[in-house]
């Protein structure tokens, strides 16, 4: 049985700054793949955490497992998710992320089609 | 003679090449760059500025910490003779605008750390971070024609806010300098210096950037300012030699005396200083052993500057066998003065000029300097060059004289700039400036005061109510830069300050009046960081967990309560978690997975998860270094080639292919090989390969499962060179092991499965493979092995080795675990 499932998650990038700031080289390396790192303002990886968020709970994913999905971009910028190898998800029939940031906020939603859902 | 600094560069690689010039630890290994490496690198960096359209002439902000990526965008700029403008880590927003408007530059390249929020830096960025992956497969530069004369660069007077000067300093400024330096200061090879003071000063550019490269030495650079991780730091690498500010010798001595006192040993240590007064220094150092192992055990020379020094704490340390060297400078010298020389050390003077520095004292009695190393002036600013040069003399506003031997002596500041004793500037005009804007105030003046080794920022208040004096500074602290901090008042008892005719205030009046006072008349208002970051390593773990979930979370430290949650009564989001998790692996050292914190873990729980790391760190197996010596490596090839081999011999038909792959690669290389073809594959593998890789093969096992028991662990590392590499538990120490592995030259096998399942279909690689791929810089061979039952009694065992996978810095872990796999499979 298919099922839809959403997730958002909203991020307030002064407050992300600062954790940036004070985390360092560790939270840098906990949070992120190093292209997604690359180049990336303050307000992008805010972006990046919010969508990582978001996926882990449209995919019912414990969280913390930060390094387990990677944000990319098409060549025409559309982000989409990349799942580790050793991830299982073949569950994931089909899933969508949309990321914006404005205002000193950033916001990612994802949606996905599942073909098994952990609960109701 | 050299003319310009690209020629240093390229006159350090030819002559040192392979020789590590500079290091930093950012993950589980030492990233190091050879001379030559760096030199390459230096030019690559040139291509990606020329590429951005960034010539001769134009400026680059470089500001982030010290790290070998600074080093590479100074060089790369000085490369295409653009010029440098350095930027101090701690510069206020409102210093950094006005450098930047003053400057007009290019380009500013910071560091993630930066605090650059707060401040509209209205020009291109790049982070340091980046730049390695940047300029990764670039090719070389465009030449470009310099002299001398060219502008190397700027650099600005920190600590003001009010004035900021503009040094200009040329390539053949740099280099006069670090001529006359290395006559008095030779170097050698054999130096090992640890970076701690900013580069962005001239004292850390010249004393370690330049005396180290021009000598051949090797650089480290630090990535954590927590003592103990620097002292671990300093073991690791067996500093030799390092750069320090008055204020942190200090420190140092006074956590040696208070250790002294706590195990109740004054006498003994007051007899040691005797004694010591007469041994030479090889035997001082015996004496004082237990002292100099705390700082790895290898250091010999402190060279002290930035501020004066006090005599008996320069006399202190070479007593207990460290040579400490004194120095006299300004930035506008390039810097050095005068400095001691290891023979004359001697610490009631600054030491004697520099040959090609020449110095005269001033009926008036100033300092006045000349020669190669001296500015031509300040950026844009022809009143202020012409204001502070006689002629071509400069004008240091120091007080001094030559004693008859030719040292010369420092008596204080012309101006009355307020010297910290860590070396920062402060000019009370900035913090008049703001004081006077407090309507509370009658008025206030702003003077340095002498406490100890510490110069104090004290303001003196003309003020009807003197309880209003504390809110009175903590409203202007606010507005000031942390080195520009009022840490005592005094509220002056007359109706006016002593004045001159012009009405100005005659500070040293009050000066004298302050300093002969009782101490209790100058209130100090705080601590100072650096006592609360002494206090916080003293403190016990759960203390300074408290201390860290208090910061993270904003909650006063007496709320924090063990049965508070983390999300519940803490309030911490999963970006406040993995802020502390960071903060607690970079403070404390102890990594704690993610996945094992909730909202609903309490602070108990959490002291109990540090805790049995930190207990797993202790009993990870140890890292045993007597597999790696050239006796236990001949030892082990006599046991394979009499035991271990025969015995697989019985058992397998073992055929090796694609070993021409390995030819020309070189050291270190990590294998990567699937765990599910034979018992003993170790065994095969170490057979398969070529007797040259052979000799320096190790293999990670599971900490777990080889290493539960002594004796498996010893056989395992005596027969197949095995470390323990722990997946369950203390991963960071794990991987440092792996680290130090590779750094001394081992390569290394891992079976990224993760789990041995003999013929099984091969599991998924598990994603931290492509993590330590990207991470250790080193190629990964992919090798597959295949059992072939066949016929006969001895099944054929082929293991087939691939071309070696090499990963771009900056790789997605992902990518790079993916292609790992895939190049396995494919075998």
């Amino acid at each position: 049985m298919l099922r839809v499932r959403t997730g958002i998650d909203l991020v307030v990038i002064e407050q992300f700054a600062a954790s940036l700031q004070c985390g360092g080289e560790a939270f840098r390396r906990r949070l992120f793949h190093p292209p997604e790192a690359l180049g990336a303002s303050t307000e992008r990886l805010a972006a990046i955490f919010a969508a990582k968020e978001a996926a882990f709970k449209a995919l019912e994913l414990p969280a913390g497992n930060w390094l387990v999905l990677e944000i990319r971009h098409t060549a025409a910028g559309r982000p989409w998710i990349r799942f580790d190898s050793g991830y299982d998800s073949a569950h994931i029939v089909s899933c969508d992320l949309s990321i914006t940031h404005s205002a000193g906020f950033a916001v990612a939603s994802v949606v996905a089609l599942l073909s098994h859902a952990t609960d109701d | 003679m050299l003319q310009t600094i690209n020629q240093f560069l390229e006159d350090a690689a030819r002559r040192f090449g392979e020789r590590p010039a500079l290091l930093f630890k950012p993950g589980f290994r030492f990233r190091t760059w050879s001379y030559r490496a760096l030199h390459d690198d230096v030019q690559r960096v040139a291509t990606l500025l020329q590429s951005r359209g960034i010539g001769k002439g134009d400026r680059v902000v470089l500001w982030g910490p010290n790290a070998p990526h600074w080093v590479l965008a100074y060089f790369g700029c000085l490369r295409i003779g653009a010029v440098v403008v350095p930027l101090d880590l701690r510069s206020t927003p409102d210093f950094v605008q006005q450098v930047t408007s003053k400057t007009a530059p290019v380009l500013a390249i910071v560091s993630r750390v930066t605090p650059q929020d707060d401040v509209r830096l209205e020009v291109p960025r790049l982070l340091f971070e980046d730049l390695e992956q940047l300029i990764y497969d670039l090719a070389q530069p465009r030449d470009e024609f310099l002299t001398g004369d060219d502008l190397a660069e700027i650099m600005f007077t920190s600590g003001t806010t009010g004035d900021a000067k503009g040094v200009l300093l040329t390539h053949r400024n740099l280099l006069a300098n670090l001529e006359s330096v290395q006559q008095v200061i030779p170097g050698s090879a054999s130096f090992r210096m640890l970076s701690l003071l900013p580069l962005s000063h001239m004292f850390e550019q010249m004393g370690s950037l330049f005396i180290g490269l021009g000598c051949g030495a090797s650089i480290t650079y630090v990535t954590s300012r927590q003592p103990a991780l620097l002292l671990k730091l300093m073991r690791e690498r067996r500093i030799t030699m390092m750069l320090l500010v008055p204020q942190a010798l200090d420190l140092f001595m006074k956590g040696i005396e208070r250790e002294v006192a706590n195990q109740g040993k004054q006498r003994l240590w007051e007899l040691s200083l005797k004694l010591a007064q007469r041994l030479p220094m090889r035997l001082r150092r015996l004496v004082f052993h237990k002292v100099h192992s705390r700082f790895g055990g290898h250091l010999e020379i402190v060279v002290s500057g930035g501020a004066a020094l006090d005599q008996h704490l320069g006399e202190k340390w070479n007593l207990l066998g460290i040579n400490v060297l004194q120095g006299y400078g300004a930035t506008e010298a390039s810097p050095v003065i005068s400095c001691h020389a290891l023979t004359d050390a001697r610490f009631d003077s600054v030491g004697r000029p520099l040959p090609g520095v020449e110095v005269r004292i001033t009926d008036a009695g100033e300092i006045q300097v000349r020669g190669a190393n001296v500015t031509r002036g300040y950026w844009n600013a022809p009143e202020q060059t012409a204001a502070a040069f006689e002629g071509d003399w400069y004008k240091t506003g120091d007080m001094g004289f030559l004693d008859d031997a030719g040292f010369l002596h420092i008596r204080g500041r012309i101006k009355e700039m307020i010297v910290l004793a860590n070396g920062q500037n402060v000019f009370p005009e900035d913090i008049e400036g703001v004081l006077k804007n407090d309507p509370a105030l009658t008025d206030a003046t702003v003077v340095g005061l002498h406490r100890g080794q510490d110069t104090q920022v004290h303001a003196v208040f003309l003020l009807e109510d003197p309880e209003q004096a504390p809110a009175i500074i903590a409203r202007a602290n606010r507005e000031l830069a942390e080195h520009q901090q009022i840490r005592g008042f005094t509220i002056w008892p007359e109706a006016d300050f002593p004045r001159t005719h012009t009405l100005k205030v005659k500070k040293g009046v009050l000066v004298d009046a302050l300093q002969s006072g009782p101490p209790e008349a100058a209130a100090t208002a705080a601590g100072g960081a650096a006592g609360r970051a002494q206090a916080a390593a003293a403190a016990d773990p759960k203390e300074r967990l408290v201390r860290l979930v208090s910061e993270v979370s904003g909650v006063a430290q007496e709320q924090v309560l063990p049965e508070h949650t983390v999300g519940g009564d803490l309030d911490m989001d999963s970006l406040k978690r993995v802020e502390m998790l960071s903060i607690i692996e970079q403070e404390l050292g102890v990594y704690i997975d993610e996945s094992l914190v909730d909202s609903g873990t309490t602070l108990e729980q959490l002291q109990g998860l540090l805790a049995s790391q930190e207990e797993a760190k202790a009993t990870l197996p140890p890292f045993y270094t007597w597999p790696l010596s050239f006796w236990f490596s001949l030892l082990r090839e006599v046991l394979h080639q009499v035991v271990v081999f025969p015995l697989l011999s019985a058992r397998y038909r073992i055929r090796a292919t694609g070993l021409e792959h390995l030819n020309g690669l070189q050291g270190p290389v990590l294998f990567a090989a699937n765990h599910n073809a034979v018992l003993g594959d170790s065994m095969v593998l170490m057979k398969a390969a070529p007797r040259a890789w052979r000799r320096h093969l190790s293999f990670a096992a599971a900490a777990e499962i080889t290493f539960e028991k002594r004796l498996t662990g010893i056989v395992a590392a005596l027969v197949a060179n095995a470390f323990p590499l722990s997946r369950e538990s203390a991963i960071r120490a794990s991987l440092e092991h792996m680290g130090r592995m590779m750094d001394e030259g081992w390569n290394v096998v891992i079976f990224p499965e993760g789990e041995q399942r003999i013929g099984q279909p091969m599991l998924p690689f598990q994603s931290g493979t492509g993590m330590l791929a990207v991470e250790s810089r080193t190629p990964v061979v992919p090798v597959h092995l295949v059992s072939q039952p066949g016929g006969g009694v001895r099944p054929q065992v082929q293991v087939r080795f691939g071309e070696a996978l090499r990963f771009a810095p900056g790789t997605s872990y992902l990518d790079a675990t993916s292609r790992i796999e895939a190049a396995v499979r494919a075998l």
